[in-house]
């Protein structure tokens, strides 16, 4: 990792699964030898209200983020993408779950395109549902964004740490939802190269 | 590892044998981890989730009496509930280690007030440490049990939501159980004082006092400073909290070693002589510390100090990096300095783009949602009186008019029916509450307003759990934090008990039965011989219990009778229902919606219908 400490934004609403997709990152960054510290919402507004998570790679004191800072944002929702947009460095990233052909809004594209953001969009939720899994749009992001292959982390330990953590025959299906994310963010990454 | 986590291993670490406590963001995780911990360790230790705040303080303190080492913990809103016992401890104090673990809220995001222990602390005369970090807050541990067993006295732990809701990475080696045989020690002048010892246990604890701050001062790892020998320096910044581990990521980032920082991990009693030396070799020094102002009124000549006194700080609110960054570069460019960043960056207008607020709703399929559609309509012109909880969120359904704290569904109703009453003004009055809060703090409210005849409607929310702080039982469950089987308190019962004569039970997924149940009850409020008259509205939580809250799921669709009112996803708030734009009429969201059916009883059209074949109608 070339930054000293490589600042993750995870957003989206209550439910969709924002812890989780957190503790997958965290555990991945972990067994690579990375420190690690997240800052999480629990309680009242984890129902069905906008949430953010911080991870941050690296050998840092504070688990927020600063605005203007993080390397990249995960969203789960396009709307509190747009919400939490600021934090984003330039240069930065930006990764969305969204089924909407024409991510992202005419609105931003400017301010992205100054700050010299890369913005990708991938419809997540309907991956997981051809699986009967949407409550793993979650682990369609996380694919999608190992295959733009801007995260500090290898695809195969994400893998392993799925494999750990996923239960039943829901195991199966993760990898597959993670699996096919991974090769839409590689195509996607392919042709824009 | 959350830092939630981290804590109890603190705990587990210092030998501190019973943990008490009642769920409350952000410190719910603490009780489950040292549960989890013990076993995984093979410790012997005791938990429990005690009905509130109070009972789990004098619980962990009696522990501590007997010798054992002990700590109980909660959120901040839930000390107040403790202060009784907490003013009352610090002057007895007790034998073992006792250390109180009361969590802050800077924000804020989960709690009625942003109210800072640390000041608390100074009022109970007790000391406090204040973290920075999960990996902090263990190491603190072990030291706040060497001192309140030193000392005699109670000490208090300070994480923000930031450091209990941190996740670090933090290994541990084997822990080494402790056993402290319990052995309390008959000595009525001391555990019962009377008023005239306890001036003199007043005095001792004064005295105290002096120690700990003496011992403080030396107390390198949590109070240091980086200033270098022989230098003085025109700007200096003391912190103490999450807000240390900002500043020191900032000066490390900006690579600014000529701005000293004085970390206070023990801001009471303070080390009066560590912060002296720090202001006499500063022109100016600016105090970051989180939730309220302690540090800065604790020093007395505060001319060299930027703080929220002078205007440098905001008053309210969290202190978060982005923020912090610009009060110091503020303080900086004032002082005629170097700022950190000469330019800050562009960012984006958000508001310009008017995104919807996402406000937390009740889930698809709550039980609670027909019950305050219910009460909203058999009494569109009632006071809704509510309390602490998921079911705060009554409020998007036009049925909660007040939140105070726990417990005041009930008292509020009763204050509201005498104010109204002297009128002879006739208001129906609905007070809802969740079974977890009613067995907090709700009995003693009800016993008042039964003994001075006051006339409500009481609805009691029974999802048999403490849903909002993450699940954890209660005593109507009668299952104890470790999992295994306790007594189960069934609150039928307990609302008999406390004089109500009028007491029904119905499914809250029966919008009819409710709604009938309702008129009935508000006659009763209103007859002669009538009363109080208490509703259990039961039904699972369909997050808990989904398979429970709804065994036959009743798959719905909307038809073309829609005429697209609105009502079912605006005022009845199912997040499972939205607006068809192509269609102009409803829609079911089938991945959100759970099937609970309910929605085919609210659609003043019928056009909400159970689709054949799929599911049975229950």
């Amino acid at each position: 990792m070339e930054h000293k400490v490589y600042d993750i934004i995870l957003s989206g609403l209550g439910g969709q699964g924002i812890l989780f997709l957190s503790k997958i990152l965290a555990e991945a960054a972990m067994r690579e030898g990375y420190l690690v510290r997240g800052a999480e919402t629990h309680g009242m507004a984890q129902r069905g209200g906008s949430v953010i998570g911080h991870l941050r790679i690296g050998d840092v004191s504070s688990s927020l983020i600063r605005q203007n800072c993080a390397d990249c944002l995960l969203s789960l929702d396009e709307i509190e993408a747009y919400r939490n947009i600021n934090y984003l460095k330039p240069e930065g990233v930006l990764c969305v779950n969204t089924p909407k052909e024409d991510f992202p809004i005419r609105q931003v594209k400017e301010f992205l395109e100054k700050k010299k953001i890369r913005a990708y969009g991938f419809d997540c939720l309907s991956l997981a549902i051809k699986e009967g899994m949407a409550q793993s749009t979650n682990i369609g992001l996380i694919g999608f964004s190992l295959g733009l292959g801007f995260l500090p982390i290898p695809y195969n330990q994400v893998v392993s740490v799925i494999q750990d953590l996923s239960k039943g025959p829901s195991k199966e299906k993760n990898l597959k939802i993670l699996e096919e994310a991974y090769r839409e963010g590689k195509r996607i990454q392919g042709d824009s190269n | 590892m959350l830092g939630n986590g981290a804590i109890a291993l603190g705990l587990l670490e210092a030998g501190c044998e019973v943990l008490t406590s009642y769920p409350g963001t952000p410190s719910s995780e603490i009780l489950p981890e040292f549960i989890r911990l013990s076993r995984l360790e093979g410790i012997n230790t005791y938990a429990e989730w005690s009905t509130n705040e109070k009972v789990a303080f004098d619980v962990a303190y009696a522990v501590a009496v007997a010798g054992k080492r002990s700590a109980c913990s909660m959120k901040q809103v839930g000390l107040n509930v403790a202060m009784d016992s907490l003013m009352s401890s610090a002057y007895i104090g007790q034998e073992g280690g006792f250390v109180v673990i009361s969590c802050d809220d800077p924000g804020p995001h989960s709690s009625q007030t942003e109210q800072d222990t640390r000041l608390v602390a100074r009022i109970a005369k007790v000391p406090v440490f204040d973290p920075s970090t999960p990996q902090e807050a263990r190491e603190m541990i072990q030291e706040a049990f060497s001192i309140s067993e030193a000392f005699k006295v109670p000490v208090i732990l300070r994480p923000t939501i930031r450091v209990c809701h941190g996740r670090e990475v933090i290994g541990w080696d084997q822990i080494r159980p402790v056993r402290v045989p319990a052995r309390f020690q008959r000595d009525p002048n001391r555990w019962a004082a009377t008023p005239r010892f306890r001036y003199f246990l007043h005095k001792g604890l004064n005295q105290k006092l002096k120690e700990i701050q003496k011992r403080f001062e030396e107390m390198g790892a949590f109070n240091r400073h980086s200033m270098l020998a022989f230098k003085d320096y025109p700007f200096g910044i003391i912190s103490s909290g999450v807000c240390y581990a900002v500043v020191r990521d900032l000066i490390e980032e900006f690579g600014r070693d000529d701005i000293p920082v004085l970390k206070i991990g023990t801001p009471f009693p303070l080390p009066e002589e560590l912060v002296r030396e720090f202001l006499a070799r500063c022109k100016k020094v600016m105090v970051l510390e989180e939730t309220d102002s302690l540090l800065e009124y604790l020093i007395g000549d505060r001319s060299r100090v930027l703080g929220r006194e002078s205007g440098h700080v905001p008053r309210e609110g969290e202190l978060v990096p982005e923020l912090i960054l610009r009060v110091i570069n503020a303080a900086l460019v004032e002082l005629g300095l170097e700022p950190l960043v000469i330019e800050e960056e562009a960012t984006f207008p958000v508001q310009e783009l008017n995104l919807p607020v996402r406000k937390p709703r009740l889930c698809p399929g709550c039980p609670h949602r027909p019950v305050f559609y219910a009460i909203r309509r058999s009494n569109p012109k009632g006071i809704f009186t509510s309390d602490i909880g998921c079911y705060t969120l009554g409020l998007n359904l036009g049925a909660v008019d007040t939140c105070l704290d726990m417990g005041a569904a009930i008292t509020m109703a009763t204050g509201f029916y005498h104010a109204h009453r002297m009128d002879q003004v006739d208001r129906p009055i609905v007070a809802t509450i969740g079974d977890s809060t009613f067995f907090h703090s709700g009995t003693a409210g009800l016993l008042n307003s039964v003994y001075n005849d006051a006339r409500f409607i009481l609805v009691i929310l029974d999802n048999e759990i403490t849903a909002m702080t993450g699940m954890q039982p209660t005593p109507g469950l009668g299952i104890k934090a470790d999992g295994t089987k306790g007594k189960r308190i069934p609150l039928q019962d307990l609302i008999k008990g406390c004089g109500v004569e009028y007491l029904k039970v119905v499914d809250s997924y029966n919008l009819p039965e409710l709604i009938s149940t309702l008129k009935e009850a508000h006659e009763f409020t209103k007859r002669e011989d009538g009363g109080i008259a208490a509703i259990i509205a039961r039904h699972p939580c369909v997050i808990a219990y989904r398979k429970e809250a709804v065994p036959h799921p009743v798959k719905v669709a909307v038809g073309e009778e829609c005429n697209l009112c609105k009502l079912c996803f605006e005022r009845f708030e199912c997040p499972a229902i939205s607006k068809d734009e192509a269609r102009g009429r409803a829609v079911i969201n089938q991945v959100l919606c759970v099937g609970c059916g309910v929605c085919v009883h609210i659609c003043p059209e019928g056009a909400i219908k159970p689709i054949e074949g799929e599911g049975n109608g229950a």
